[in-house]
């Protein structure tokens, strides 16, 4: 270019940037949410990649019973193993407090698989060294060196270890497991020690899992024929990796967020494009003559093009820095919403180069794309043709007049609003796409926050009949536990056993925990739709959905199960499905009549003044803790505390979406038109009656994307809630009235906002200037 | 003859970035009702400045501005909405019509916020637009828009008509139209018109002629005996 050219451009785009500034805005929020989703992305991605490698992550499980050296060594042998790992895994609770759950592996063979990530400390050196999870260890104020009693469960047996490190386990990303489907860092432990560590409880050499890796390109189907050749009726359960939910769940994880990084961004680069479109032909028309001019002195076309291309090249380099600086401070707060879920280990967060790279095609594509567009469409003309101002575009006769006597009633302003609606249907377009855009954004955020409180309300508010919740010691007699209900001011008590819980099928075996309730439940309800008092099957068990799915068993089946630490393989029939995924249940009679004892882990109480009955009933000696109601309910909530970052996140964003659309066409609407509204001044015309004119529209767009954005929103909603699963129950796409209302209420103000704003250009329009000139 | 129109010691002056500019420089002269009155200058002489301020778009730095008996130059900006409402029809050199209403309902427009208007379809047959009622101003040529910006002042039933330059952006032939009409329409609704032009051929055709220079009055000659447009040529 020319140097007066380039003079001549950089005082031109001091001239356009305030028009451009809505395009950089809305490119700088897609950026933003691009880049910052994507380096959560791909910081989650890394890590879990690094952390499997390190970690040296085994590719399956073998579950089975007393496998023993001979076992592994068949394991070994088949074709395509690399390496192979015993262990045994066995329960236990620290003393005095039945509610925790830790789970030991006694490991053979120097942790070389699914090797435990050491924070602090070092690898047990005898056997009574163990490594503990480090969030569990922090809850319970526990660190290297420290001891730790534990109680092995189902044996009297008790041992005192001592702490020697604190880890993060690849096995354990997740502890929201059967027995304690809320993650809970207190009640469930993982420790780690050598195998001779336990061998005094089991016996030496004796094994309940076998993990093994396979070399990079063995054949899998191969191996697990093998397994089942060798190792027979020993196998109960193998499972891939991809099935191992406490390992896999960092891959969902990521799997889940790519959605959510698809979805927003491209919503906001489609309208940067749109607005880009609006405002680049604005810029354009109103420069024809220089177009022109610049034609007839001879400067080529090409050099034309780059001028103005160069519009939209400084939107897209401002939009990417603007856009790309705080995408790490995004990242950072979202990746830590993930850390409170998950167990994740120490990672040092990056940004995602990729996604910048990504991002800066996309926006070019999409910015200097329309922009080029519409220079062509511009530079086709001959010189003389861009000297003279456009024709001004004739109105048409809509459709609307056909239907005469409804065209009739209508008065001028209402006349002139739809005549100018459609005059100009690319700003329609744009307009309601933008309030589209917020309201489906806003609404879907409210969706996806009610979605999980209607789950907390439906599942625990509801189905929390009690007023405390006692842990009783569980080998207490039935006559000292009794004694709860001759306490005064208690109402009612219900008992409720918990136990672990197999199911067999096809040499395929699936686990999680099975609660024995009375026979008449009113206080602990099971299920949302269930009648209070509700009656438990007599003959029958209620199956957790996610084993009846994996195992493919339907309503009425016969079932061989195994109950706690037995062997005895049981038969019985599924009566119904439970409406948890890996909770089942069953009646005390029931389970009496199968010959089992009664023994309860939990008391429910009614009563009118839980305080004083829970200060009361801790005097007792098998009484291990009692919590209201309104506690338990609380902490479960906490849980959800996460979710408000991303409320708070894109409702903001989908705010500022409509306001910078609706602000940057009402204002492109308001140059257009300065004119006639000036004539429509001069004619008398009421500073109220101009300005209805020309803000009814922006009503009227704002209702049409209103009415757009519901099914967007819900959309949106159905996108990220999706199937997922909230402490082992299927969570639903649930949005309250009031949210609807809610969302409505946010996306009106916001584009009354603008009209307050657009208002106030009003006062500035110079009657006798605008009406002076023709252009 | 009462007059409808009485300016005394007008002045009006501008302040663009550091400089006073003085636009009009304390200025007096009367127009009787029902006379057509052309204002005659050269760019810059400060007559548009005039007109804009009888036509309550602009409020002057001091003096009166009589009309009908009222000082508009007292006026606040709602007082001056309300006055250009009802008192006044404005004609201007760029038509400044809506471009998405078609000739009846420009006139309808102007119409509807007024308390006394007269019929649009009679007042479109005046000017001799009746035959293109449903037209948009972009299917109508700049003589046409002309006619129907005439059609929209004379419709609202307004006190006084100002014109700002109503032919410069049109022919000879089609300009000398516009202004016969303006003449008619003025003489049969006995209506007090006052037109702003810089063309000096015009001025035998009122019954007034101001001529203004640098912002004064150079002077001021009624016309007892004004010749018809067709007449005049330039």
């Amino acid at each position: 270019m020319k140097k007066v050219l380039v003079k001549n451009f950089f005082k031109d785009i001091q001239a356009t940037l305030p028009r451009l500034l809505s395009v950089i805005i809305i490119t700088a929020l897609g950026v933003l949410i691009f880049v910052g989703i994507h380096t959560v992305n791909t910081n989650l991605q890394d890590m879990a990649h690094t952390f499997f490698k390190q970690q040296n992550v085994a590719d399956f499980w073998i579950d089975g019973d007393k496998f023993n050296k001979t076992d592994e060594k068949k394991i070994r042998g088949i074709d395509g193993v690399e390496a192979v790992q015993s262990q045994l895994i066995l329960e236990a609770e620290p003393l005095r407090k039945p509610d925790v759950t830790v789970i030991l592996h006694g490991v053979s063979g120097g942790y070389k698989l699914n090797t435990p990530l050491i924070v602090k400390g070092n690898f047990p050196k005898n056997k009574r060294e163990i490594m503990l999870l480090e969030d569990h260890a922090k809850s319970h104020h526990l660190d290297v060196g420290d001891s730790y009693e534990l109680l092995i469960k189902n044996t009297n047996k008790k041992m005192s270890f001592r702490i020697c490190a604190l880890i993060k386990a690849p096995e354990y990303m997740s502890i929201a497991t059967s027995i304690e489907p809320i993650q809970n860092s207190y009640k469930t432990g993982v420790a780690f020690m050598d195998e001779e560590t336990l061998s005094e409880i089991a016996g030496e050499n004796i094994y309940n899992q076998i993990c093994v890796k396979l070399e990079n390109n063995a054949d899998k189907n191969y191996f697990k024929n093998e397994v089942k050749e060798r190792l027979g009726y020993k196998v109960s359960n193998l499972t891939e990796l991809p099935d191992k939910t406490s390992t896999y769940i960092i891959i969902d994880t990521i799997q889940y967020i790519k959605v959510m990084a698809t979805v927003l961004p491209w919503i906001f680069f489609i309208i940067s494009a749109l607005i880009m479109f609006t405002t680049m032909s604005r810029i354009i028309e109103n420069a024809r003559v220089q177009i022109g001019t610049l034609k007839a002195l001879g400067y080529a076309d090409k050099t034309i093009m780059m001028y103005y291309l160069s519009y939209s090249v400084i939107v897209v380099v401002i939009g990417m820095i603007l856009g790309c600086l705080p995408s790490m401070k995004l990242a950072v707060s979202l990746y830590n919403v993930y850390s409170t879920v998950l167990i994740l280990p120490p990672h040092d967060m990056f940004i995602d180069q990729m996604a910048i790279l990504y991002a800066f095609v996309l926006t070019n594509l999409f910015c200097v794309g329309t922009a080029f567009i519409i220079c062509k469409r511009e530079l086709m003309e001959k010189p003389a043709e861009c000297m003279r101002p456009k024709p001004p575009k004739a109105a048409k006769d809509i459709f609307l007049e056909k239907i005469t006597f409804l065209w009739n009633r209508l008065n001028f302003s209402a006349k002139t609003i739809i005549r100018n609606i459609f005059r100009n249907k690319m700003r329609m377009i744009m307009c309601v796409a933008g309030v589209t855009g917020c309201m489906g954004i806003v609404l879907g955020t409210f969706g996806f926050w009610d979605s999980n409180s209607h789950f907390i309300d439906l599942r625990y508010e509801e189905l929390y009949q009690f007023d405390l919740q006692v842990i009783i010691n569980r080998n207490t007699p039935q006559i000292v536990y009794h004694r709860l209900k001759e306490l005064e001011g208690v109402q009612a008590v219900e008992y409720e056993m918990d136990t672990s819980f197999s199911v067999y099928k096809d040499n395929r075996k699936e686990s999680g925990s099975l609660h024995i309730m009375e026979d008449t439940v009113s206080l602990m309800l099971i299920s949302e739709k269930s009648e209070v008092p509700m009656e438990l099957p007599k003959d029958g068990i209620l199956l957790a959905r996610d084993i009846a799915k994996k195992l493919n068993i339907s309503i009425g089946e016969e079932i061989t199960y195994t109950v706690g630490t037995s062997n005895r393989k049981e038969k019985g029939f599924v009566s119904g499905l439970s409406d948890s995924n890996l909770v089942s249940y069953m009646g005390k009679s029931y389970w009496e009549n199968n010959s089992h004892s009664y023994s309860p882990s939990i008391a429910y109480i009614k009563t009118d003044n839980p305080k004083a009955v829970a200060n009361k009933v801790m005097d007792y000696d098998f009484v291990i803790v009692a919590k209201s109601r309104n506690e338990l309910i609380q902490s479960i909530r906490n849980n959800f505390k996460v979710i408000d970052v991303f409320v708070v996140v894109f409702i903001s964003f989908g705010g500022m979406l409509a306001l910078v659309v609706l602000y940057n066409l009402g204002i492109l609407n308001f140059y257009e038109r300065m004119r006639e509204l000036a004539t429509l001044m001069v004619l008398g015309f009421r500073d109220k009656e101009i300005r209805s004119l020309i803000l009814t529209e922006n009503i009227i767009f704002t209702i049409i994307g209103i009415l757009l954005g519901i099914p967007f929103g819900i959309f949106l909603c159905n996108v990220v809630v999706g199937d997922s699963v909230r402490f082992g129950y299927v969570l639903n796409v649930y949005i309250k009235p009031r949210s609807y209302v809610f969302a409505v209420i946010l996306t009106m103000s916001f584009s009354l906002i603008v009209n307050r704003m657009l208002g106030k250009k009003f006062r500035q329009i110079d009657m006798i200037g605008a009406l002076k000139s023709v252009e | 003859m009462a007059y409808s129109v009485e300016i005394e010691n007008l002045s009006k002056e501008y302040i663009v970035g550091e400089t006073k500019i003085v636009a009009v420089n304390n200025i007096s002269f009367k127009i009787k009702e029902g006379s057509f009155a052309i204002v005659l200058g050269s760019s810059g002489a400060g007559k548009s400045t005039v007109l804009n301020v009888l036509g309550g778009m602009d409020t002057p730095t001091s003096g009166k501005v009589t009309v009908f008996g009222k000082n508009i130059a007292e006026y606040s900006k709602a007082q001056l909405t309300e006055y250009r409402r009802e008192s006044v029809g404005f004609v201007f050199q760029f038509y400044n019509l809506m471009p998405n209403l078609n000739v009846l309902e420009n006139v309808e427009l102007a119409r509807q916020i007024c308390k006394n208007p007269l019929d649009a379809k009679e007042t479109l047959e005046m000017v001799g637009l009746g035959e293109r009622l449903y037209n948009f101003p972009a299917q109508l040529s700049g003589g046409e828009q002309q006619r129907v910006a005439i059609a929209r002042a004379i419709a609202k039933n307004p006190d006084i008509l100002l014109c700002d330059e109503p032919t410069g952006a049109l022919d000879y032939k089609t300009g000398k139209t516009v202004l016969a009409l303006l003449y008619d329409v003025c003489k049969k609704q006995n209506k007090t018109a006052i037109v702003v032009t810089h063309n000096g051929a015009l001025a035998p055709m009122g019954d007034v002629v101001i001529r203004m220079k640098s912002g004064t009055v150079e002077s001021y000659e009624e016309n007892s005996n004004p010749i018809p447009i067709q007449e005049l040529e330039w």
